[in-house]
């Protein structure tokens, strides 16, 4: 299957600010999460990739086209950026339909579709008022509606579930499913890891406009497998149970927990931990109460990876 | 599409969206309360003139010094340097930019948009300028001819400053700055002072086209000035040309340029 996104070497500066070093990245079709701390270069990328940026260094392809200006790859993709902006004086419905005319719909379909765009991100009712009288998530989604009524290839999103409630974010992730099991290819971008890891398994993670990892969630895991794990246990004394485990070959580092309960362990060998962590506990009689690990979420991958 | 067919279909669309826009904005009512100063002063200048002063020569220097020196660039550069530049500010023009048009129909659909408010605006400003000039046992009100010959000058003043100010909005961050810094340091200054640096503006061009130059009111304007004007078709053919040039750059711009947009 061929790459929707080739990036080779890319560089792109603010002045003296860089907003991406070096990123050479290849994204496959389907959902894929681009995630990383605020700054990381996420939305210069997503930019780039939308033609609204030139890089300064390397170079990009997106679905096979350079993506500045070009008006072959626009008929194929959706962009929502993250940008709270909308023409205010319009309603929902006719923002949408004047884009997709300029799209080159004839009224009457960019009407039809317009209205079908709504109706996917939840609008239905309030399509017919002013986008100025729309709560934020309500905007939120009327940029995701513009973005894929023309029934695009592929569809960008810059920090689309940002402002969105509960239930809204449900519905936001369940549309984004369906337009992948459509066919459709979806790139996110997000620093709240979860909301990711609920909607995709392919992450890329970027940090300081570079790759840092790219991969399932899983393969990601492995490939910081060299990395220290932390484990958190709770016990009746943890005093005990830390003095213990300092004798440990793969514990790097033992800390008392602020709650004067638990004991936050740092091990290289996750694994050897668990296997030798039941007869230490016993030697101890230190009467451990539960065995947790940090690591367990993207967020902590991520946390590991940055440093 | 091909780009014969998208350009002016996109231009179009463009032109519809963005007259909307003008007509909701702040800026256009102070389009408005500009365009409305030189027929209250027509009407203040006929009540409280003095003797000497006849219906002609009121509107002509009404016309002149306040009409096409000081309204007409300012309103053009109101409504003119926002064309992409507020877009920009807005941060909507991903929306456009991001669609299989032309980014030059952006450019040209915004600027008709604008141009078409600014042209109904200085047309009223200056029609309502000659109606209210009414000085009773003053001589003869202005012409058609007169009236006429200012109004065209006008409106090509409008198109040019329009263009201009659009242009300078999209190839430079702090555009209404330098398009207001022009207009008062060269249109309003550099147009007044006596010599042929003069014909560096276009105040200059603009004025080459109403001026009668038989007309004795025009004789003090030649003498002062030491200047020779142009003739009316020279001034339209040059500034035909200046707009053609504009029109390129603003094209070619926006084509080229890369909007950095906050988040």
């Amino acid at each position: 299957m061929s790459a929707i996104i080739q990036a080779e070497g890319l560089g792109r500066w603010y002045g003296e600010v860089v907003g991406l070093g070096d990123l050479t990245v290849n994204i496959e079709p389907g959902i894929t999460g681009l995630v990383g701390p605020n700054g990381a270069g996420k939305s210069t990328f997503m930019k780039v990739m939308v033609g609204e940026l030139r890089p300064h260094r390397g170079t990009i392809r997106v679905l096979g086209y350079k993506p500045f200006a070009s008006r072959g790859l626009y008929a194929r993709l959706g962009f929502c950026p993250q940008q709270d902006a909308l023409y205010e004086h319009q309603t929902g419905v006719a923002f949408v339909r004047d884009l997709l005319r300029l799209g080159g719909h004839s009224k009457k379909q960019a009407t039809r579709d317009a209205e079908a765009a709504m109706e996917r991100v939840g609008l239905t009712e309030a399509m017919n008022r002013r986008v100025s009288d729309y709560s934020k998530g309500m905007r939120q989604r009327t940029r995701l509606a513009q973005a894929i009524a023309h029934s695009p290839d592929l569809i960008i999103a810059d920090e689309p579930l940002t402002g969105l409630d509960p239930i809204a974010r449900r519905q936001i992730i369940e549309l984004f499913q369906e337009l992948a099991a459509e066919g459709k290819s979806v790139i996110l971008s997000s620093h709240v890891l979860h909301e990711v890891e609920n909607l995709t398994e392919t992450i890329v993670l970027i940090h300081r406009g570079r790759l840092l990892a790219q991969g399932s969630v899983r393969e990601v895991r492995q490939l910081i497998s060299r990395h220290p794990s932390r484990v958190r246990v709770t016990a009746r004394d943890p005093r005990k149970l830390a003095s213990k485990l300092f004798d440990q070959p793969h514990v790097r580092a033992v800390a008392l927990g602020a709650d004067g309960e638990s004991v936050q362990i740092e091990t290289d060998n996750v694994a050897e931990f668990h296997v030798t962590f039941a007869s230490v506990a016993k030697d101890a009689s230190a009467g451990v109460r539960s065995l947790s690990s940090d690591d367990a979420s993207l967020e902590a991958v991520f946390d590991y990876l940055v440093g | 599409m091909s780009s014969l067919i998208a350009m002016p279909r996109a231009a179009f669309l463009i032109y519809r969206l963005h007259i909307g826009m003008i007509l909701g904005s702040r800026r256009s009512l102070a389009a408005i309360g500009l365009a409305a100063i030189p027929p209250l002063l027509a009407f203040l200048a006929s009540n409280f003139a003095p003797d000497n002063q006849t219906e002609n020569g009121i509107f002509l220097k009404l016309g002149t010094f306040v009409l096409i020196q000081f309204v007409v660039p300012m309103l053009s550069v109101a409504l003119g340097v926002g064309v992409i530049a507020d877009e920009a500010e807005s941060r909507t023009i991903t929306f456009p930019f991001t669609r299989p048009i032309p980014r030059m129909s952006l450019f040209l659909g915004r600027w008709l948009a604008a141009l078409t408010a600014i042209l109904v605006l200085i047309a009223s400003s200056c029609i309502l300028t000659a109606l209210f000039v009414q000085v009773k046992d003053r001589g003869e009100p202005p012409t058609n001819e007169v009236v006429q010959s200012f109004l065209q000058a006008a409106l090509l003043g409008g198109v040019v400053y329009s263009l201009g100010s659009a242009v300078v909005g999209v190839l430079l961050k702090r555009g209404l700055i330098f398009a207001l810094g022009y207009v008062f340091a060269v249109e309003a200054l550099l147009a007044n002072v006596p010599g042929s640096s003069q014909s560096l503006t276009v105040q200059y061009h603009l004025r080459s086209m109403f001026i009668d130059k038989e007309a004795p009111i025009w004789k003090f304007l030649e003498e002062a000035e030491l200047i020779k004007f142009l003739t009316p078709e020279e001034a339209m053919t040059k500034m035909a040309f200046t707009t053609a040039v504009l029109l390129v750059v603003g094209c070619v711009a926006v084509s080229r340029k890369q909007f950095v947009l906050a988040a």
